[in-house]
């Protein structure tokens, strides 16, 4: 079963051609990496999936609904949810309150109903706090839910946003490189969450530099150079690509 | 608690004020308002809105057409100037939504300056001159004409837009606006609809200002183009920023500080707006966040 489909896809921005017809499709339920050298278009293909970027050519399609001018917060809606490279969190925000986003696109309370405060809106309200709390304890931050977000830890906002983007019941969640900056022992706990997401159905999509993390981790891997998908199959196998050597490690003239 | 006694001294001023401090208090009570609108717009949604006095005019204008060339009664045009005041934020709100802070600023203040020179040149607004000769309200037959009947409506109206503050800022709704305020992109990477957000806090803004507006309207039974300058505009954001924008007692302090400030200091003559100024660089330079700021600006 296919989760997300993409088909040909290429983007240029001015006369710059940062992806060429890219394709590849994500199995449902699995653990995928897109991984490259720096510059491979990988965050540019992200973004394209996500609604930030709208491709020149191509198609991309989740779980059969085409993503094609598909503003980025109704992509949400449609079950992809994304953490960006560089944490965005709502720093002057409590804990809790960023993990309630992700229940936004969820909820409907509309301003008449908060202002009439009926038993739907108290109640949905309700929900939303339980929601995120059940997320916070999922990445193990419940204790810290009333705490500022920009005064937790770099590590600890990592699991801010993964909380937050869990709650918005994704079937697909989108990490762009989720081990960046973490410590021995928290890579573990990565490894081990990333486990947890996937047991309960999430399909995930890694962006990472980390190559025993992906090779540990990863049900199968698409690789990327320059704009291009140049391999794509099972870590062993992607490691022993010679093309996918090559990009990494040069070429012997 | 608190909360209770300032509304019950409130009850109990103007029967114990003279009149000049009846008529302070009243404005007071629609900077009060004024200020709680635009809280809506720069406070909780982060739009910085140059022209908010626009919507002010709008409910004022709306009211006093309608009472002075069509006799309807004041109570009838609560609902069509509240109509049009939305109508007026989503037309402002539309093109301008996507913009950012600086461009949006300036967007604002054109539609300010728009607003104010279209009453000053049609002729169902009374041009330069404005419009004279509101209706005051009837309310079970009683002509409401006394300054005290104003000061009430007032109040009525700052209690109501304390409780729809409150209510929104608790809300979903609310949420969401801090959300885009503090990063609009992440917001959105995690399903708001940024446009659709900064249109209610628009919306919800124009309404508030709007029934303001209504109530200045058969409170002076005039109003002219001058009263909704830009100037205006930026007493109101004054207020919002002076009292701690996106705190409802911070603001309400602000809007009283506003109104009061030019009052405490008319023995300063034409110098008035030189010390106003300064005070409000020295209250800016020591205390940015404002007088009673919400905890997490």
């Amino acid at each position: 079963m296919t989760i997300l489909e993409v088909k040909q896809v290429s983007l240029r921005i001015g006369g710059l051609s940062v992806l060429t017809d890219v394709s590849f499709s994500l199995n449902k339920g699995a653990i995928h990496s897109l991984i490259g050298p720096n510059g491979a278009g990988k965050t540019s293909l992200f973004n394209c999936i996500t609604g930030f970027y709208r491709p020149t050519a191509g198609a991309i399609r989740l779980d059969g609904t085409s993503l094609a001018r598909v503003t980025p917060h109704r992509v949400v809606r449609l079950g992809l949810a994304r953490t960006f490279q560089n944490i965005r969190l709502f720093k002057e925000m409590t804990v809790l309150e960023n993990v309630m986003a992700g229940c936004h696109c969820r909820s409907e309370g509309s301003i008449v109903s908060a202002l009439l405060r009926t038993r739907a809106h108290r109640r949905e309200e309700e929900s939303i706090r339980e929601i995120s709390r059940r997320w916070l304890d999922f990445v193990g931050l419940r204790a810290k839910e009333q705490r500022r977000a920009g005064d937790l830890p770099y590590g600890d906002r990592r699991r801010v946003e993964w909380a937050r983007a869990l709650a918005s019941e994704p079937k697909l969640l989108m990490l762009d490189e989720p081990a960046a900056g973490l410590t021995h022992t928290e890579k573990a706990e990565l490894i081990e969450l990333l486990r947890r997401i996937r047991g309960q159905g999430t399909t995930i999509l890694l962006i990472e530099h980390d190559m025993p993390l992906i090779m540990q981790v990863s049900d199968h891997v698409v690789v990327m150079d320059h704009g291009q998908k140049i391999a794509d199959g099972e870590p062993a196998a992607v490691r022993r690509n010679p093309q996918v050597i090559e990009a990494y490690l040069g070429v012997e003239e | 608690m608190l909360g209770g006694s300032v509304l019950l001294a409130a009850c109990v001023l103007p029967f114990v004020a003279d009149p000049y401090v009846l008529e302070v208090a009243t404005m007071a009570l629609l900077y009060i308002v004024l200020c709680l609108g635009l809280n809506v717009v720069v406070g909780y949604a982060g739009l910085l809105d140059l022209g908010y006095a626009a919507f002010f005019a709008v409910g004022a204008y709306t009211t006093g057409i309608l009472t002075s060339q069509f006799d309807w009664s004041f109570w009838a045009t609560l609902p069509v100037a509240a109509v049009a005041a939305a109508v007026a934020g989503v037309v402002i709100g539309m093109p301008t939504l996507r913009l950012r802070s600086d461009y949006l600023a300036i967007v604002t203040l054109g539609f300010g300056e728009i607003i104010r020179l279209i009453a000053r040149n049609l002729t169902i607004t009374g041009g330069a001159s404005g419009l004279y000769g509101i209706e005051r309200p009837v309310l079970f037959g009683i002509r409401l004409d006394r300054n005290i009947d104003f000061y009430f409506m007032f109040l009525i109206l700052v209690v109501l837009v304390i409780y729809v503050s409150d209510s929104l800022s608790h809300s979903r709704i609310g949420r969401a606006w801090l959300y885009v305020r503090f990063d609009e992109d992440a917001a959105a990477g995690i399903g708001i609809n940024r446009v659709a957000v900064k249109l209610y806090a628009y919306i919800v803004g124009a309404v508030i200002a709007s029934l303001a507006g209504t109530i200045f309207a058969v409170k002076m039974t005039a109003v002219s183009p001058e009263s909704f300058t830009f100037s205006q505009s930026l007493a109101i954001l004054l207020g919002v920023v002076l009292g701690g924008m996106g705190k409802i007692p911070g603001v309400i302090l602000g809007a009283i500080a506003m109104t009061l400030l030019p009052e405490l200091m008319r023995d300063a003559g034409i110098y008035r707006p030189l010390v106003t100024a300064v005070g409000l660089l020295v209250l800016m330079l020591f205390r940015p966040q404002g007088l009673w700021p919400d905890g997490r600006a």
